[in-house]
C-alpha cells in the first residue's frame, strides 16, 4: 500500500495540475449540499427566502471552509509558492540597492566561471571530433640527452613500426607544408598536409564527396613523379576556389607546377591538423627506399584496450631492431643522442601549449566565484538583520517557520536566477567574442561554443546561490527573537554579535581571495611589460613582409632560386618609398612550418664529436638580411659574392650559438658541423650576428645557423652548393620609408612579370608579428586583472557594508561612549580597528593563497618569479590601503554621532 | 462530539451503501436522535482527510430526485480500518463505562 506521504503528495500535485476542476467541484458539491438545506427547510414550513438564509447560517463560512479543504488537498502550499515568487519579485524590485548588487555580484561570479568552464571544457576536456578520439595518439620521438629535442617520424621508422607493432589499429604519418595551387590565372598558397593514406584511416572521417586515399593508392602514388598526386580538398578550398562546383571530384589540378587529382572533398568542420589546413596530399611511403628525414609526425589509432604507455613500450621494443632493418633511418634517428618512442594522446599534443594559462584562468575564475558568494551571504546577512522586525510581525501573526523560509527561499530563488541571467549574458557574449582570442591562437577554440554544458553549468551554479543566499538569511532570521525583534525595532537582538563575526570572517575571507588573485595579476603584468619592452634585436618599424614561395617544379636547381629571388628583390628595391629588400627567414617571432622547421644539431668540430650536440634553428638569407632587420653583426662579416663556392664553407651564426658552443672563446674561424643534415663539410664561422627571439620571446635569443642565398653558382647551375637549405620558400622583407601596406600591390605586379605562377601570400608587417606574439600573454594578462579587479571591488564593498552596518548598530553605544567622554579621534580608531582587523586577518590568508595560485603561474612567466617578493608586498600594501580608505567613511560618521540625538532615539 | 469520533461515524454510515455528503449528515442526525448536529464545515474536511487516507472513494452520481451530487463509498482498505476503529471504540467506550460506574 502507498504511504500516507506519497499519497498525499500525489494529492498535492493532482491539486496543483486540475486545481480549476478541483475547486469547482468543490462548489458544486457544496452547492447541492445547501440546495438540500433549504429544500428541507421549505419542507418544514419556512418561507424559501427565510429557508435559505438559515441554511446559509447554518453552513457556516463557506470560504473559511473551502480555504481548509484546499489546504487538507495540499494544494495551497504550492499555490502560495507562485505567491511567495511575486512578492519576493516585487520586493527586491523595490529594494534596488539590496538586490542589485547582489544580482551583480552573482552575474559576475557565475558568468566567468560558465565563459572559463565552457572554454577549459571545449578545448581541454572535450574529445576531439574524429570518430574513436580517446584512441588517437601523436607518436613520436624524444632525446632526453639533446634538450628534450623533441624528434619526429621518418618513412624508415614508420615502416618499421608499422609492420611490427601490436597496439595501432591504424598507423600514419604526415607533415605539413604550404603548397601553391598553380596552373591557373591566380596561384595560390594553401596550408596543406603531406600524409600518408592511413591517416585518413585514423582520423576515422569520411569525406563529403568522392573518397579519401585508401592504402592500394602506394601503386598510383610510385609514379606521383609523374604529376599523378591525389589530393582532398577542405570544404572551404571548394567554396572558395572551385565554387562549389559538383564535377570537383576527378577534376585535375596543377600544385606547385605538378599534376594532381582532386579524388575527395572533406565535410565542413573537418580540421586537420591545423584549423586552416585546406588540402592533403597524400604521400604514401615507397617501401624499397623510404626516406630518413625525421620531419613528419606519427598519428596512430590505439587497438581498443591498448593504453599509450603499452604502445609506448611496444615501440621501445621495435626500436632496438631498426638499426638492423633501416639503418639510414637508424642513424639520421640518433643524431642528436638516442631517441626513445613517445606516444601521447593527440589533445594533450594539441592543447599542451594553453593548458597552464587555461588552468589559471579556471582558478580564476573560482576564486571570483567564491569571492561572489561570499559577498552575497554577507549582503543577504546584513539585510536578514534589517528585515527581523518584519519577520518578527509574520511570526506573531501566525507564519510557521516553514512559511518564513519558504518566503526567503522564494527570494533567493528570484535575485539567483535574475544573477543568472547577468551570467549568462555575460559568458554568452564572452564565449561568442572568443574572449577575444583569435581563433588559432588557441587549439579548437572555434569548438567553444554556448551549448547545453554552458546552459546546465548557468542553471546549476544560480540554483546553488540560491540555496546558499535563502539558507543563510533563514538561519539568520531564524535566530531573530520574535519579541525582542518586535520591541527593538531595527534588529539589535542578542544574537547580533554572533553574526557579526560571521560577516567579519566572510570579508576576510573576500580580502584574501582578492589579494591572491592581485598577486597573481601582478606578477603576470609584470611578466607582460617585461615582454614588451624586450630589446628584440631587430626593428619591427614599416617593414612588410611576404612569402614568394617556388613551385619546385619551376626551380628545381639551387640556382633557379637564388636568380628569382635575386631579380625579384632588385625591382623591389628600385619602387619608390622602398628602403631595403631582403630575403630570408625564419623571420624572428613567426612559428614556422614545413621545410626548415627540423631543428639541426650543430657541433664544434674541434670539440670530441657528440660532446657539445646543440639544437639550433637553420635560416637561409639573402647578405643584406641582417641589415634590412637592423640586426647588428657583431664580429666579422656578412655574406658576400663567391662564399658558396669558397673551400673555406664561411658560415654566419647567432651570438646565442657562439656563447653555446665557444663559451668566451672567439668564435671567429672556428670550425663547425651540422649533424642531422646529411653529408654536409664543416664550415668556418665568418661571423657573429645579434641575437633575435626564436618563434616565442620566452625562449630566450634563438640559436640559430644564416646559410646563404648566393648567386655563386650561375655559370655553374648544375652544381650543388654544399649548404642543407636552399632558397625556395622565402619571405621577403620591404623596409619602406612610406606606409607598408601600399607596397603590396607593386610587389604583386612584380612578382606576376617575372613568374606568374609565384603566389604572392601571407602579406603583413613585421609589427603585426611582434604584436601577435605576446597577444596571448596580454589576453591572459587582461582576462586575470578583470578577474582581481572584480574580486578586489567585492572585497572592498564587503569592508564597507560591514563597517558601515556596524557604526549604525552601535550609534546608542557609540553615543553613550561619547556621553561619557569619548573623544571623536578614539571612536574613530575603534571603527577603524574593526576594518582594520579584518583587512589584515584576510590579508594574511591571502598570502598563502596566493602561493598557490602564483604555482599556476609558472610557464607563462617570463623573467619574473611566480613568488616575487616584491609584488606580494606591493599588493598586500595597495589593498590595504584601498581597505583602509573603505572604512574611512563609515568611521567619521561615527565620530560625528551627536550623542544627545544617539540617545533619543534610543 | 468527540474529536475522531465523526470518522468513525462516517465510515460506518456509508459503510451499508454509497451516499453523498448531505445524506450522510442526514442519516447520522437520523440515526442519534437528532442529538448529532454535524456541521459543514466538519464532514467535508473529514470527508478530504479519509479520502486522502485511501479509505473512502468518491464519484459523481445522481440523486433520486435527479440532482448530481458526489457519493462516498468504503473502499477495501476502509473497511478494515472500520474494523478496527470500531474495536477500539467499543475498548474506549468500555473503558469510560467501566470508570464511571465504579466512582
Amino acid at each position: 500500500m502507498m504511504p500516507i506521504a506519497l499519497r498525499r503528495m500525489m494529492h498535492a500535485l493532482r491539486g496543483l495540475v486540475s486545481r480549476d476542476r478541483l475547486n469547482r467541484d468543490l462548489d458544486d458539491e457544496m452547492h447541492f449540499h445547501l440546495e438540500m438545506e433549504v429544500a428541507q427547510n421549505i419542507q418544514r414550513g419556512m418561507e424559501p427566502a427565510e429557508a435559505r438564509r438559515t441554511a446559509l447560517v447554518a453552513f457556516g463560512g463557506v470560504q473559511r471552509y473551502k480555504e481548509q479543504h484546499r489546504s487538507e488537498r495540499g494544494a495551497r502550499s504550492i499555490e502560495r509558492l507562485g505567491q511567495d515568487l511575486r512578492y519576493g519579485l516585487r520586493r527586491l524590485r523595490r529594494e534596488r540597492g539590496f538586490s542589485i548588487p547582489v544580482i551583480a555580484t552573482l552575474g559576475f561570479g557565475i558568468g566567468a566561471t560558465v565563459a572559463v568552464g565552457v572554454l577549459a571544457d571545449a578545448v581541454l576536456i572535450r574529445p576531439l571530433p574524429y570518430p574513436n578520439a580517446s584512441r588517437i595518439v601523436a607518436v613520436g620521438h624524444r632525446a632526453p640527452s639533446a634538450g628534450a629535442l623533441e624528434g619526429g617520424q621518418s618513412e624508415g621508422t614508420y615502416l618499421h613500426y608499422l609492420r611490427g607493432n601490436h597496439s595501432f589499429d591504424a598507423f600514419g604519418i604526415y607533415f605539413e607544408r604550404d603548397l601553391s595551387l598553380t596552373g591557373e590565372d591566380n596561384p595560390a598558397r594553401v596550408v596543406s598536409a603531406l600524409m600518408t593514406p592511413s591517416v585518413f584511416q585514423v582520423l576515422g572521417v569520411n569525406p563529403a564527396h568522392g573518397r579519401y586515399c585508401a592504402a592500394d593508392d602506394d601503386l598510383v602514388a610510385r609514379s606521383v613523379g609523374a604529376g599523378n598526386a591525389l589530393v582532398v580538398i577542405s570544404d572551404a578550398l571548394w567554396g572558395s576556389r572551385y565554387g562549389r562546383e559538383p564535377g570537383v571530384v576527378g577534376r585535375r589540378i596543377e600544385i606547385n607546377r605538378g599534376g594532381a587529382t582532386i579524388i575527395g572533398v572533406m565535410p565542413p568542420g573537418f580540421h586537420f591538423p591545423r584549423i586552416d589546413t585546406e588540402l592533403w596530399y597524400c604521400q604514401p611511403v615507397d617501401a624499397a627506399s623510404p626516406g630518413s628525414g625525421t620531419h613528419q609526425t606519427g598519428i596512430a589509432l590505439l587497438r581498443s584496450g591498448t593504453h599509450a604507455r603499452d604502445a609506448e613500450a611496444d615501440l621501445q621494443r621495435l626500436g632496438a631492431t631498426l638499426s638492423e632493418v633501416y639503418p639510414a633511418a637508424a642513424r639520421e634517428l640518433e643524431r642528436g643522442g638516442p631517441h626513445r618512442s613517445v606516444v601521447t594522446p593527440l589533445r594533450d599534443v594539441l592543447v599542451r601549449d594553453v593548458r597552464p594559462a587555461l588552468v589559471l584562468l579556471g582558478c580564476t575564475a573560482a576564486l571570483v566565484l567564491l569571492v561572489a558568494w561570499a559577498n552575497a551571504v554577507n549582503l543577504v546577512m546584513v539585510r536578514s538583520e534589517t528585515q527581523g522586525r518584519q519577520v518578527a510581525v509574520e511570526r506573531a501573526l501566525g507564519a510557521t517557520t516553514a512559511d518564513v523560509a519558504q518566503r526567503l527561499f522564494c527570494e533567493s530563488v528570484v535575485l539567483a536566477l535574475a544573477g543568472g541571467l547577468v551570467a549568462w549574458l555575460i559568458a554568452s557574449t564572452a564565449i561568442s567574442y572568443r574572449f577575444g582570442f583569435a581563433v588559432g591562437e588557441i587549439p579548437r577554440l572555434h569548438e567553444v561554443r554556448v551549448d547545453r554544458f554552458a546552459i546546465v553549468l548557468t542553471v546549476g551554479l544560480a540554483l546553488f546561490s540560491a540555496a546558499l543566499i535563502g539558507g543563510a538569511a533563514f538561519l539568520r532570521t531564524r535566530s531573530a527573537r520574535v519579541l525582542s525583534a518586535l520591541r527593538g525595532g531595527v534588529g539589535r537582538s542578542t544574537s547580533g554579535k554572533q553574526w557579526r563575526s560571521t560577516q567579519r570572517t566572510l570579508v576576510a575571507v573576500q580580502v584574501s581571495l582578492a589579494l591572491a588573485l592581485l598577486i597573481a595579476s601582478g606578477v603576470m603584468v609584470q611578466s607582460y611589460w617585461k615582454l614588451a619592452r624586450f630589446d628584440l634585436g631587430f626593428e619591427p618599424s614599416s617593414t612588410l613582409i611576404v612569402e614568394l614561395p617556388l613551385p619546385f617544379r619551376g626551380y628545381p636547381r639551387y640556382d633557379d632560386g637564388a636568380r628569382f629571388y635575386d631579380e625579384t628583390l632588385l625591382r623591389i628595391r628600385s619602387l619608390p618609398g622602398v628602403v631595403s629588400a631582403e630575403a630570408g627567414g625564419p623571420v624572428p617571432l613567426v612559428r614556422v612550418t614545413g621545410a626548415g622547421t627540423t631543428p639541426m644539431v650543430a657541433s664544434d668540430s674541434t670539440l670530441p664529436g657528440g660532446a657539445s650536440n646543440i639544437a639550433v634553428r637553420p635560416g637561409v638569407v639573402t647578405p643584406g638580411w641582417f641589415e634590412a632587420l637592423r640586426i647588428p653583426i657583431i664580429q666579422g662579416r656578412t655574406y658576400q659574392r663567391g662564399d658558396l663556392v669558397s673551400e673555406e664553407h664561411p658560415i654566419v651564426i647567432s651570438m646565442a650559438l657562439a656563447r653555446a658552443l665557444f663559451g668566451e672563446a672567439d668564435p671567429l674561424g672556428r670550425r663547425l658541423r651540422v649533424l642531422n643534415m646529411g653529408r654536409m663539410p664543416r664550415y668556418t664561422i665568418v661571423s657573429v650576428v645579434g641575437d633575435v627571439p626564436g618563434e616565442r620571446i620566452p625562449d630566450g635569443p634563438v640559436r640559430a645557423i644564416y646559410f646563404p642565398v648566393l648567386r655563386d653558382l650561375a655559370a655553374t647551375p648544375d652544381s650543388a652548393p654544399q649548404v642543407p637549405y636552399w632558397p625556395r620558400e622565402l619571405p621577403v622583407l620591404v623596409r619602406g620609408s612610406v606606409a607598408p601596406a601600399t607596397l603590396l600591390d607593386p610587389i604583386r605586379r612584380i612578382v606576376g612579370e617575372i613568374d606568374p605562377q609565384v603566389p604572392v601570400t601571407n602579406p603583413r608587417t613585421l609589427e603585426d608579428i611582434v604584436g601577435a606574439s605576446t597577444a596571448r600573454t596580454r589576453l591572459t594578462m587582461l582576462l586575470l586583472l578583470a578577474g582581481a579587479g572584480v574580486a578586489l571591488l567585492l572585497g572592498v564593498v564587503g569592508i564597507y557594508g560591514v563597517v558601515s552596518y556596524a557604526v549604525s548598530q552601535r550609534t546608542p553605544e557609540i553615543g553613550i561612549r561619547m556621553a561619557l567622554g569619548a573623544t571623536p579621534g578614539a571612536v574613530n580608531a575603534m571603527v577603524l580597528k574593526e576594518g582594520v582587523t579584518m583587512t589584515v586577518t584576510g590579508i594574511l590568508a591571502g598570502i598563502v593563497v596566493a602561493l598557490g595560485v602564483t604555482r599556476l603561474l609558472r610557464g607563462l612567466l617570463y623573467e619574473v618569479s611566480p613568488t616575487d617578493p616584491l609584488t606580494f608586498i606591493a599588493m598586500a600594501v595597495l589593498l590595504s590601503g584601498i581597505a583602509l580608505a573603505a572604512c574611512m567613511a563609515p568611521a567619521r560618521r561615527a565620530s560625528r554621532i551627536d550623542p544627545v540625538q544617539a540617545l533619543r532615539a534610543e | 462530539m468527540l474529536q475522531g469520533t465523526l470518522d468513525l461515524l462516517v465510515l460506518r454510515t456509508i459503510a451499508l451503501q454509497p451516499m453523498h455528503g448531505w445524506g450522510i449528515t442526514q442519516r447520522i442526525q437520523q440515526m442519534s436522535q437528532e442529538i448529532f448536529q454535524v456541521g459543514q464545515g466538519s464532514l467535508y474536511p473529514a470527508l478530504q482527510r479519509l479520502e486522502v487516507k485511501g479509505w473512502i472513494d468518491s464519484e459523481w452520481g445522481v440523486t433520486e430526485n435527479n440532482r448530481r451530487a458526489k457519493y462516498y463509498r468504503l473502499t477495501a482498505a476502509g473497511r478494515r480500518a472500520l474494523g478496527a476503529e470500531l474495536e477500539s471504540w467499543r475498548r474506549f467506550a468500555g473503558a469510560v463505562e467501566l470508570v464511571l460506574q465504579g466512582l
